[in-house]
């Protein structure tokens, strides 16, 4: 579900299953700007998700220095 | 007589040296007296390893007097941040958690140093882990910046960009997965250049994001950066991330001037930019033209795309880095780091995943359309100048309008450099992106840029008050 689409009371339980599924501790204190953060992410995965990709889009060479940024050098050459 | 020996360019340095008029050894009592009258105020460095740096002199010296000559970076003291492993010196990431981690070897980077005759002087201060934002939790105190001590230096490679800018080292390693290196740099005043990935071995440097980490140099001009990047690169066939690429004498094309080249100006991104870094940008822009460049307007998709693809990758890499110290000993974090460290939890296997497939889409768009078109990008670097260390956000994701992360998405080169300054006296900075492997062209437009527009004459004012008290 996009971010925008999203509750508040929503995204409070989003982020706490995923706190409690880490198993990290986070301070009262700091829940409501731990909480921003995580919108902020939410909001990452919507811009990363606004194009939709073919099945030929996949990462697995994007390690591979030809692909991610030699394969023009090759190509001019 | 020697109090201005700390604004030797690298090449000066060199030459003396070899003229006989200058001696490392000199130099490098210099530098460690300046280190030694600034550093309580700048925190530039966590560690002087003042007698290994003399011991290093007196070989460069001998050798150099001999007729044994490494190279340009031939006993040129430098700064390591303190990330990059040193064999038998600290190296604590500025964090309570490596607090005693004395390395057995030195990272690749600093070995292809040390063989080409550069003189360590210590270890510069970072931010925590290279990440979150200064804070008096850490290890070390934060460095501060040179034009303003009240303003922090960017990060984070922190220390080494407010060394190089106060005049305590010509050259600092740094290290970049979003900016790191470019950040300092455009908020001190310096030269900083994130090579393309693959150019310098990332062995033996603490990790933050596998895929988007580089190492590289800061230093005080285009040629000093150009000359210290060709000693630090190379295959390491033990980083598997190193590429197996030529590394060309990047300063051969320095001299050849502009004509001709064509520069794309990706006026777009300053928009978001405060105005006299707007303004400073188009002034630049039209002064590489009047210098014999086509400069032409540029479209590229929005800082946001990069920045959301960029930071998601980052996010997951670094959470499975650090993911059990988080649980286990969270308090031996500093709070920024901790909490923009957690913040990683909170990115999915399949936002990782489509991060990786936005990467691939943007690099070959970037590289197979764009950079066909031109030889270079000229964008803004830091979209304001330094900020005050009050005015830091209380907010873990908070990065403070940098525009640099793209290109480490992309792997290409990019470079920050001086662009003019605020009217408060505080560096302004445009960054060139370049074809990936092709430093050189960079170099060679930032050179001319730099001698026709003379920002880097200018001096930060503890570069002069101390140099009268050493």
């Amino acid at each position: 579900m996009p971010s925008a689409d999203l509750t508040p009371d929503t995204l409070e339980r989003e982020y706490d299953v995923l706190i409690a599924r880490s198993g990290l501790t986070i301070a009262p204190d700091r829940r409501a700007i731990m909480l921003k953060c995580y919108a902020d992410v939410r909001g990452w995965s919507d811009i990363i998700r606004s194009t939709r990709r073919s099945p030929s889009v996949e990462p697995a060479n994007v390690y591979g220095l030809q692909t991610i940024s030699r394969a023009h050098v090759k190509e001019a050459a | 007589m020697n109090n201005d020996l700390h604004t030797l360019s690298i090449a000066e340095a060199g030459r003396r040296f070899r003229q006989g008029s200058l001696s490392p050894v000199t130099l490098t009592r210099h530098l460690l007296d300046r280190i030694e009258s600034v550093n309580e105020a700048l925190h530039g460095f966590n560690t002087v390893t003042a007698d290994v740096a003399l011991q290093d002199a007196e070989r460069a010296a001998r050798e150099l007097a001999s007729g044994l000559d490494r190279g340009p970076m031939h006993g040129i003291p430098f700064g390591a941040k303190d990330i990059v492993d040193t064999a038998g010196i600290l190296t604590s990431c500025q964090s309570h958690l490596m607090k005693t981690h004395v390395p057995a070897t030195d990272a690749d980077v600093i070995s292809r140093l040390k063989a080409g005759g550069a003189v360590l002087l210590g270890k510069t201060a970072t931010i925590e882990f290279a990440t979150g934002g200064p804070n008096d939790e850490t290890f070390f105190p934060p460095a501060r910046n040179p034009w303003d001590l009240e303003r922090i230096p960017g990060g984070s490679s922190s220390g080494s960009g407010a060394s190089v800018a106060a005049g305590l080292c010509r050259m600092a390693v740094g290290t970049d997965t979003g900016g790191s290196i470019r950040g300092p740099a455009a908020l001190c005043g310096t030269v900083g250049i994130k090579p393309t990935y693959g150019r310098v071995s990332r062995r033996g440097v603490h990790p933050l994001s596998f895929t988007l980490d580089n190492v590289g140099p800061l230093a005080a001009t285009v040629e000093d950066a150009a000359l210290a990047l060709a000693c630090m690169s190379g295959l390491d066939p033990l980083d598997p991330a190193s590429a197996d690429a030529p590394v060309p004498d990047f300063c051969a094309s320095l001299h050849q001037g502009l004509a001709g080249l064509r520069v794309g100006y990706v006026r777009d991104w300053a928009q978001a930019a405060e105005p006299e870094v707007a303004r400073a940008l188009d002034a630049a822009a039209a002064l590489l033209a009047d210098l014999g460049a086509i400069v032409e307007p540029v479209n590229i998709p929005s800082d946001v795309t990069y920045h959301a693809c960029g930071r998601t990758i980052l996010m997951a890499e670094c959470y499975a880095i650090h993911e059990h110290n988080l649980i286990e000993r969270p308090h031996l974090y500093g709070r920024p780091t901790r909490e923009r460290l957690m913040a990683g939890a909170f990115v999915r296997g399949s936002d990782y995943v489509e991060a990786m497939r936005m990467r691939r889409e943007l690099s070959l768009s970037l590289n197979n359309d764009v950079l066909q078109r031109y030889d270079v990008l000229l964008t803004p670097g830091a979209l304001k100048p330094a900020m005050l260390f009050s005015e830091l956000a209380d907010d873990p994701l908070a990065i403070g309008g940098m525009t640099t992360i793209a290109f480490n998405v992309t792997g290409n080169p990019a470079m920050c450099m001086p662009c003019g300054f605020s009217e408060s006296g505080l560096p302004l900075s445009m960054q060139i992106i370049g074809r990936a492997f092709d430093e050189a062209t960079m170099f060679r437009l930032g050179h001319a840029y730099e001698r026709a527009a003379g920002w880097s004459e200018r001096r930060a004012p503890i570069m002069d008050m101390m140099a009268a008290a050493v």
